[in-house]
């Protein structure tokens, strides 16, 4: 158990150290833990030592499966890597992994990506269902750790409009919803910003499991319908208060984040970088793109050839499959084909077409079990 | 056409092809149960087309066998026919390795059988 020794600190330190502590245990941590400061860090070294635990995947944005940019996105559509967006409007915009970040002297270390999305066209007149909302579903494993304890919402933002925005916690059942709001001070420039959230509720249709734990979403427009008061857990699925501007607006331009982050408690600490292998690795469980092959020289039409296709991560639930042809040969209608789909693999089968040789060879197979 | 077509273990979309497991933790077969609920009905695995057409594939598929079957009945028995004493030795030696010296013999005389049988025209 970590141990704060506070004899060779300053006034001003322990001060320091006196109102950090009283935070974290009221963020959740209990009174009986004490934390060591390694150095004459004061503060900054005490903030270290809270364990950094992102739920976000992919919050800094390099993980781009799917590809790089996606033009005139269609609601419910994944773009970046967990990142969906979904909308009720005329708005249109193109998504990509943009390089524009915040620079290393002011987020104090090196992001690469970003997320930008681009206002093609605006929709001017927000409808009462309306909605442009992006989102990240967090799965109800992961959501439990944080559950029923104060969180707080890290990350670096850059908008073409400034004004008040909203972020929200909604649960998978959508009949609990937390907001919170934030304010862009200067148009088209890198701004951080942290938004603590309270202890989400025990009541209410919450998962736990493989499900939706929770919904964390930015809302660059909602009509009145999902409009609510900031700041406590409200009965429903909202995502904005009516203070909130018009984020999809003539003129709005660019809206980018990165850095974003979710963890315990109500200070956020340094964004958490996990090694690229391994925020890949957390992707994989949601999406993954295999490749797939086989071949045989077939004595006539309809024989079969058939070869295990083990995924690169245990997915969330049996995913999706589709197949992109690779170089293909003399096989039956049909084929190849996947199936036999679990968590952990498939069966990839070629048939052929007539006597001779059949092949499917570095076929791709994009795996979606995405929530 | 619907817009699913069940499948074993599951059903394929038609929009793209993609085949979606029958898991009720898959959001695709959620939609795809919900479309259910709508009313909507899915084409069966196959066709009566495609059924037709794998039972033509099926027979061709056979007659196919049976012709590679007398081929290479065929083939053997011309290889046989004009075959010496020689010829037939080599090939019993190196076709039964693993066979003694008495087994070998016993093959060669079937095959010489069987070869002047050919040449007589007795087959």
């Amino acid at each position: 158990m970590p141990s704060v020794v506070l004899a060779h600190l300053s006034k001003t330190m322990k001060t320091s150290f006196a109102i950090a502590k009283a935070s974290l245990v009221a963020s959740g941590l209990t009174a009986a833990r004490t934390f060591t400061l390694q150095d004459g860090d004061g503060a900054i070294a005490l903030l270290h030592q809270v364990p950094s635990n992102n739920t976000i995947i992919n919050g800094n944005m390099r993980i781009a499966q799917r590809g790089t940019s996606f033009a005139a996105v269609a609601s419910g559509s994944y773009t970046l890597d967990r990142w969906q967006y979904a909308k009720v409007g005329t708005m249109v915009h193109t998504i990509s992994q943009s390089t524009d970040v915040p620079t290393l002297a002011q987020a104090g270390q090196l992001f690469t990506n970003s997320i930008q999305l681009a206002l093609t066209t605006a929709d001017t007149s927000i409808a009462a269902d309306d909605a442009l909302h992006f989102s990240q579903k967090i799965e109800g494993f992961n959501w439990a750790p944080l559950a029923q304890r104060g969180v707080i919402v890290s990350f670096w933002v850059k908008s073409g409009l400034t004004g008040i925005y909203c972020l929200s916690l909604r649960n998978g059942g959508a009949d609990r919803s937390c907001v919170q709001e934030f304010s862009i001070s200067a148009a088209n420039t890198w701004e951080y910003k942290t938004v603590t959230f309270p202890a989400s509720p025990s009541a209410g249709t919450w998962d736990y499991g493989t499900g939706i734990g929770v919904y964390l979403t930015f809302s660059l427009a909602s009509g009145s319908n999902y409009h609510t008061t900031a700041g406590t857990w409200q009965t429903g699925n909202l995502a904005a208060t009516a203070a909130a501007i018009n984020g999809v607006n003539t003129g709005a331009g660019n809206f980018l984040f990165t850095g974003m982050q979710l963890e315990a408690g109500a200070i956020a600490s340094p964004f958490a970088a996990r090694s690229f292998g391994a925020e890949l690795a957390l992707c994989q469980r949601y999406y993954q793109v295999i490749q797939c092959g086989d071949r045989m020289q077939a004595a006539g039409a309809n024989h079969f050839a058939q070869t295990p296709a083990p995924f690169m991560a245990r997915m969330r639930a049996a995913p999706t499959a589709a197949i992109t042809a690779g170089t293909r040969n003399n096989l039956g209608a049909g084929f190849p084909s996947i199936d036999s789909i679990t968590d952990v693999g498939a069966r990839f089968t070629i048939q052929s077409n007539a006597a001779g040789d059949a092949y499917a060879l570095n076929d791709t197979v994009a795996l979606t079990a995405e929530l | 056409m619907a817009d699913y077509k069940l499948s074993s273990g599951g059903v394929r979309r038609a929009s793209d092809g993609a085949f979606i497991p029958d898991d009720p933790r898959n959001r695709d077969w959620v939609a795809y149960q919900e479309w259910l609920t709508a009313g909507n009905l899915p084409d069966p695995e196959f066709t009566a087309e495609e059924l037709a057409a794998q039972a033509a594939r099926a027979v061709e598929n056979a007659a196919v066998t049976t012709l590679d079957t007398e081929a290479r009945a065929d083939a053997i028995f011309t290889t046989l026919k004009p075959a010496t004493g020689a010829q037939i030795a080599t090939f019993v030696s190196s076709q039964f390795p693993l066979f003694t010296a008495q087994q070998r013999a016993i093959v060669r005389m079937l095959l010489h059988i069987a070869a002047l049988t050919l040449r007589r025209g007795g087959v």
